[in-house]
């Protein structure tokens, strides 16, 4: 049986040696002369500077001092080193393929002497590398839980992305397709992305403000709970394209016969029906979650409550809110990383949003354009998502149901 | 005191309470025990108005139960259930001083007084005031929940199944501590359980039940001696003889005495044909007599005395 320590001090070992083998056979780069044609694929061996070598054989070499570690007892001298190790192979499967690849690029992209529309990828080797670089976070990251080690982590991956951002927006870089990308329309990007926040905020909002209210009804009248289910499982399966279009007829007769609906700027396409299908979308886990995190609440803790003398208004703040709480607070968090993603859809019917840059991309051929649409999405939800648990724990560990770390 | 008059409790068809009378006087430690289902916690749960009899009076102080408001009343009348019902996201402390919360008592009288409790319940303050529940064994949180249900003084206390989620032998140290607490506070105690042992050793009287009504009803020496009818002298068993001893208390033993000497208590001490008299009952001394080589038995007293027991005697205690 694999312990979980033992696939802990391995994983960093594979994440380092894959890679670093990736990056040997596979492209590191893909030089392309302009936005749409095909390019060239580059390795190691079409690479004239010996620079990147030298990057890959570090990882490699990282990794074969892990293996080195791993056969039978490190010496006494060793093992201390050896507790940390896995927290350097992180750092380094994080930043060293980026120097590779910055290694990398500078002779690959001289013979275009500055032409400005010329540009290149990182290519296979390094999307494996990102790949490792995640495997080899989550095990260190599962290894070592007590508060300081994760402070320490917490700092330490900060510094690495931060390494990572450095490099790629060195001016040497200025070649990177998706800098190109973003070169031509900075404005736009900064207008979309504040739109796709307001959009994910407002709808999460609202879903809220409907929500819990409908959730806390739900639970507390049985004959409502399988109606009210019954309409918020019902919208989630509707696809979201489908709800976005099938907003757009009623909406538009809806600002062509109400002048006041459409002095609000409510009309068939952009924010209202994608505000309205984001909210009923955030709708089904907050609601559900609040039905479930108010049933479980155990009966003989409600019934001592009644039996000491509390009325309904202390029974429900003293007991059944803060018992309810840590899993409503999950429904919350459910339905916001969730209307991140949905968001991106909403660009289809005009409301704009990160989504624009993928459509877009997808329209014109241009695969760079649709990265840089799915890149900040990403990190969004997972910004979100980190953001709702921290609060999550707080809020637990308030509530007295979870230990601080 | 807290008394029925004719109460009728039905679910249906079914009746759960059949013409219950009962009084049950104050300072003393009614327990209502009977077969599953006879009834006995809905009894109780219509004293703090968890259940509404059907038909019938129950009067608590000379007020029908009815004319209380069922929140003040419950402020008055201490609650223990079985699965104790601790809120888990509360400490131990504030636990224990809910009922002192919603009476508007200010922080520090209620930690003040959550501490007093925990000591009367043999737990250490310093150590378990700040714990939560989940963080306590069974008999801890047993203990927790009695010193919650007594946190505001009420003059009343109701007992449902309390010490029945623990092992054998934390019931019997959560039986005793409960003893020894009653005996200071003389509460208006009702207590349900299905443990005829446990009913002789903490009820100034038995109520047994069946069926939804009460077959009789009086102090464990009573039911034990003469049962009332086919159905208590079936319950109570053919060993009720043997059941008797342990309604008897050793420091209540009166008699010829004579002063312990250091012998008597170093021999009490090791179990060697002699105990002492606090906390135990003649149950304890039939045991010692039964491994002690010789007839007799020496019970030394918290007063420096010593008296005999031999199988005469205690047959003669328990048949008086």
């Amino acid at each position: 049986m694999a312990s979980n320590a033992h696939r802990a001090r391995f994983l960093p070992a594979v994440a380092t040696t894959v890679p670093a083998a990736g990056l040997l056979v596979f492209p590191i780069l893909r030089v392309r002369p302009n936005r749409v044609a095909e390019g060239v694929s580059l390795g190691l061996a079409q690479i004239e500077s010996g620079a990147p070598l030298v990057g890959i054989l570090a990882l490699l070499g990282l990794s074969y001092l892990a293996l080195y570690l791993r056969r039978g007892p490190a010496p006494a001298a060793m093992v201390k080193i050896e507790r940390r190790l896995p927290v350097l192979w992180a750092v380094a499967i994080t930043v060293l393929p980026w120097i590779v690849v910055a290694l990398a690029s500078v002779p690959a992209t001289a013979a275009f002497g500055g032409d400005p529309v010329h540009r290149f990828v990182p290519g296979a080797g390094i999307g494996l590398a990102l790949i490792a670089a995640l495997a080899g976070w989550h095990a260190v990251l599962q290894r070592h839980n007590s508060r300081r080690e994760r402070i320490l982590l917490g700092v330490l991956l900060a510094l690495s992305l931060a390494t990572v951002i450095a490099i790629v927006s060195d001016p040497r870089m200025a070649a990177l397709a998706y800098r190109r990308e973003y070169h031509v329309q900075a404005d736009r990007f900064r207008q979309e992305g504040l739109t796709h926040l307001r959009l994910t905020v407002l709808a999460v909002g609202f879903a809220a403000l409907i929500g819990l209210p409908a959730g806390v009804i739900a639970y507390r009248h049985e004959r409502l709970r399988a109606a009210i289910l019954g309409v918020t499982n019902a919208v989630q399966t509707i696809p979201s394209l489908a709800l976005f279009g099938l907003l757009i007829a009623p909406l538009s007769t809806l600002s062509r016969a109400v002048p006041f609906a459409r002095a609000l700027g409510i009309s068939g396409v952009g924010t209202a029906p994608a505000l309205i299908a984001l909210t009923l979308y955030a709708l089904l886990p907050i609601v559900r979650n609040t039905v479930v995190g108010f049933s479980q609440v155990p009966g003989a803790v409600r019934e001592s409550g009644v039996a000491m003398g509390m009325n309904g208004r202390q029974r429900w703040m003293l007991i059944e809110v803060p018992l309810a709480l840590p899993l409503v607070l999950r429904g919350l968090r459910t339905a916001a990383v969730q209307a991140v993603g949905t968001t991106t859809v909403a660009a289809l019917i005009g409301a704009g949003g990160f989504g624009w840059f993928i459509f877009q991309g997808l329209g014109q051929a241009a695969t760079d354009l649709v990265v840089l649409g799915v890149i900040p999405v990403v990190l969004l939800a997972v910004l979100v998502d980190r953001a709702f648990s921290l609060v999550a724990h707080r809020a637990l560990v308030a509530t007295g149901q979870g230990e601080p770390r | 005191m807290i008394e029925f008059c004719n109460v009728w409790k039905r679910y249906g068809d079914k009746t759960a309470v059949r013409d219950l009378s009962l009084r049950i006087d104050n300072g003393t430690t009614c327990v209502l025990i009977g077969p599953s289902g006879c009834g006995k916690s809905t009894t109780l749960r219509m004293i703090n108005r968890l259940h509404e009899p059907d038909d019938g009076y129950i009067w608590v102080d000379d007020v029908a139960l009815r004319d209380y408001n069922p929140a003040r009343l419950r402020l008055r009348v201490g609650y223990v259930i079985q699965s104790v019902g601790l809120l888990p996201h509360l400490k131990v402390w504030q636990n224990i001083a809910l009922v002192p919360r919603l009476l508007g008592w200010d922080t520090k009288r209620r930690r003040a007084r959550a501490a007093e409790l925990l000591e009367l319940v043999e737990l250490d303050p310093s150590e378990q005031a700040d714990k939560y529940p989940r963080q306590l064994s069974g008999g801890e949180a047993q203990r927790v929940g009695v010193a919650r249900a007594l946190a505001a003084d009420p003059p009343y206390l109701l007992m449902d199944e309390p010490f029945g989620a623990v092992d054998p032998r934390t019931r019997a140290m959560l039986q005793r501590s409960f003893r020894d607490i009653q005996k200071r506070l003389k509460k208006t105690v009702v207590l349900v359980t299905h443990d005829l042992d446990e009913a002789i050793y903490l009820g100034d009287t038995i109520a047994i039940m069946n069926a939804g009504a009460l077959r009789q009803h009086g102090s464990a020496a009573e039911i034990l001696a003469e049962p009332a009818d086919e159905f208590v002298r079936d319950f109570v068993g053919s060993d009720r003889m043997l059941r008797m001893l342990r309604t008897v208390d050793l420091p209540k033993l009166t008699g010829e005495r004579r002063s312990a000497t250091a012998a008597d208590r170093r021999r009490a001490e090791r179990g060697e044909g002699a105990l002492f008299a606090h906390g135990a009952t003649l149950k304890d001394a039939m045991a010692s007599l039964l491994a002690a080589p010789g007839e007799r038995v020496d019970i030394v007293f918290a007063d420096g005395t010593v008296a005999g027991l031999d199988f005469a005697a205690i047959r003669g205690l328990i048949t008086a």
